[in-house]
């Protein structure tokens, strides 16, 4: 922890609401645009009492409006947290209470149980106006020491559970679904060039909105700002629909499961934190689970020249055992009397068995 | 109306600059007026191609930093009536000049002419940019390689993303004898990956080479079949849709076909 470091919780915490049993002490920072919820030490129940208590909380400490995008920051050591209470109480911040929040912090040890549960879904989280960077600073003290000015990125912070190996573009930011260049990972939200056109027009209604990073959409009810892949309040998978072909050097990150309409190059990548269909040649880089989902799939047309990657476990399918190639004379005669017909292209799906990955014909079933 | 054609290709020699003289010739020939520029600041060479290079006194960086006007840069190819060369600095680099100031350059040269055909460097940055800086659609150029295909596929992505119309692909230093005998991608195989229109598909010739050498572009020669296929690619570029493909083998008589056909005819380079 560097100097500018700001302890977000002083020891004892001034907490607008005291600590007890059960009860998440809510701390606002106007002027930093800080806001603390200290989960205590114990197991927070987390059931609809313990939740409507909290948001009462917190419709009082945030009554004054002010414009300022809060940096959330989640205190607590007792492994409380899920990714749905994360995103519940996300939701209620800025749609209920109408503010903006920019960054999410969580602490290790309450982070450590959301991860393990459902991190190959962190689009829920994607509730900011801002690029949401969730991070986390050193170990949990009395009272927790929780620090903002140290930005560590997701993937470091859990290092020793994330199944991807650290992502330069994905490490700062959750939600991100980038189209251009693998080399230039700073330069693409900034331009705002990170949704495809291709992207479903119906959900873009201004195509201004268009121009906004896919992570730094505000959820909120008003159908102007809908997502472009779509809402899933729910928790349902997002799905991402492309119809172009990707060609090498473009590169498309999605929190979610992606379906592509037409080829993917050798050169080209998919990651996905789902699945990954691809209605074309499969010859570039699909990686499904990112996130570490070790039963996310890949479905592609001819993935003989492609790589398939799921979770942490690669695949190169051209080096599965082929067909004898047609050697002599007379077979390859016979295959020029007939030189038009297509070729047969069979779906294959890959997926993940005892480890390692299997490459099939996909027959309809999804599971082997 | 004029426009301005970008040719060019991602990977180094695949015959850019080949094919942008003999286009240039060729559309000069079909009656019009036409620039090729050279992009390529700093490793000019369409002047040696066309057979120009001791006639330079002015060049492209001249011209943008206003030490002459751009009708005494402009080098006129006598052999073809309306060609013209605007040729590159030697003695600089590809930063020495920005896409706006090409964009203007080449808004200029379209007052005057109908054709403005860039020769785009080699790679995808700083020579790249500028290259398609003023450029309203773009011709590809690729071999049957994989190396040329990845590399073209790059290109095109780039074309697009620089917001220019789906551009042509034309497919050079294509042997026949080894398509056929499985040895090379054939053209449907490329077609498959890249997924644009073609133009043309231009045979591997040692015609290329002598040409190069003599400064004479290919397209000169009647009897060329290079030539020939650079002629209608040319056609092909002017908006043309009727202009039939090329038969490689058309020296090679019935027999030569048939027994190619067979399996039995040796392995031989066709189109020599």
């Amino acid at each position: 922890m560097n100097e500018s470091a700001v302890p977000l919780v002083d020891a004892p915490a001034p907490a607008t609401v005291a600590p007890s049993a059960g009860k998440v002490a809510v701390e606002l920072d106007n002027d930093h645009g800080r806001l603390t919820l200290d989960f205590g030490p114990q197991l927070w129940p987390g059931d609809d009492e313990a939740l409507d208590e909290l948001f009462e909380d917190l419709s009082e400490t945030l009554l004054d409006d002010a414009d300022v995008a809060l940096r959330v920051a989640f205190c607590g050591s007792g492994e409380s947290l899920s990714a749905t209470l994360v995103h519940k109480v996300l939701r209620y911040i800025t749609q209920d209470c109408d503010r903006a929040v920019s960054s999410v912090v969580v602490s290790p040890d309450l982070g450590r149980h959301l991860l393990s549960e459902t991190f190959h879904r962190p689009v829920e989280w994607a509730t900011a106006t801002e690029p949401l960077l969730l991070a986390a600073s050193t170990p949990v003290g009395t009272p927790p020491a929780l620090a903002l000015a140290d930005e560590i990125p997701l993937d470091d912070l859990f290092a020793d559970e994330a199944a991807e190996p650290a992502d330069p573009i994905l490490g700062e930011q959750v939600g991100l679904f980038i189209l251009g260049d693998a080399a230039d990972p700073t330069a693409l939200p900034a331009e705002g060039a990170c949704v495809a056109e291709e992207a479903p027009t119906e959900a873009i209604p201004d195509p201004s909105e268009a121009e906004v990073p896919v992570a730094l959409v505000e959820a909120d009810d008003n159908p102007a700002r809908a997502r472009p892949w779509g809402d899933t309040p729910d928790g349902d998978r997002r799905v991402l629909a492309l119809r172009r072909t990707l060609r090498s050097g473009a590169v498309v990150r999605f929190p979610g499961d992606v379906v592509l309409f037409g080829d993917l190059n050798a050169g080209a990548q998919i990651v996905a934190h789902g699945d990954i269909v691809v209605l074309g040649k499969l010859r570039g880089l699909a990686h499904a689970g990112s996130r570490g989902d070790t039963a996310a799939l890949v479905i592609g047309l001819d993935m003989t020249a492609g790589q398939v990657r799921i979770a942490d476990v690669i695949a190169f399918p051209q080096e599965e055992p082929e067909t004898p190639a047609a050697g002599s004379r007379l077979t390859r005669l016979l295959a020029k009397v007939q030189p038009s017909l297509p070729r047969p292209v069979a779906p294959t799906i890959a997926r993940l068995v005892d480890g390692t990955i299997r490459i099939e014909d996909y027959r309809g079933r999804l599971h082997a | 109306m004029s426009e301005c054609i970008v040719v060019t290709s991602g990977k180094g020699g695949v015959g850019k600059t080949t094919t942008t003289a003999n286009l240039g010739v060729a559309l000069a020939l079909l009656g019009k007026r036409v620039v090729v520029v050279d992009a390529d600041i700093g490793l000019r060479n369409l002047d040696v191609i066309l057979g120009l290079e001791n006639r330079i006194v002015y060049d492209l960086v001249h011209v943008i930093e206003g030490e002459c006007r751009i009708k005494q840069a402009l080098i006129r190819d006598k052999r073809a009536e309306g060609l013209f060369l605007l040729p590159a600095a030697q003695t600089r680099d590809k930063n020495a000049v920005t896409p706006d100031q090409m964009r203007e350059l080449v808004a200029k040269l379209k007052e005057t002419h109908d054709i403005i055909l860039v020769d785009c460097p080699a790679g995808i940055e700083q020579g790249f940019k500028n290259a398609v800086a003023g450029a309203d659609r773009a011709v590809i150029v690729t071999t049957p390689e994989v190396s040329a295909i990845r590399d073209a596929d790059r290109i095109i992505g780039m074309v697009e993303a620089a917001e220019l119309p789906e551009p042509q692909l034309i497919i050079n230093r294509f042997r026949p004898a080894m398509v056929e005998a499985g040895d090379m991608m054939n053209k449907e195989d490329i077609l498959e990956i890249l997924a644009i229109p073609l133009l043309g598909v231009v045979p591997d010739h040692e015609d290329i080479i002598v040409s190069a050498n003599r400064g004479v572009p290919v397209v000169f020669d009647e009897a060329s079949i290079v030539g020939e296929a650079f002629r209608r690619v040319a056609r092909r570029v002017t908006g043309e849709t009727d202009v039939p493909e090329l038969d490689f083998e058309q020296n090679n008589g019935i027999w030569g076909t048939l027994m190619r056909w067979m399996g039995l005819g040796p392995a031989r380079e066709v189109a020599r």
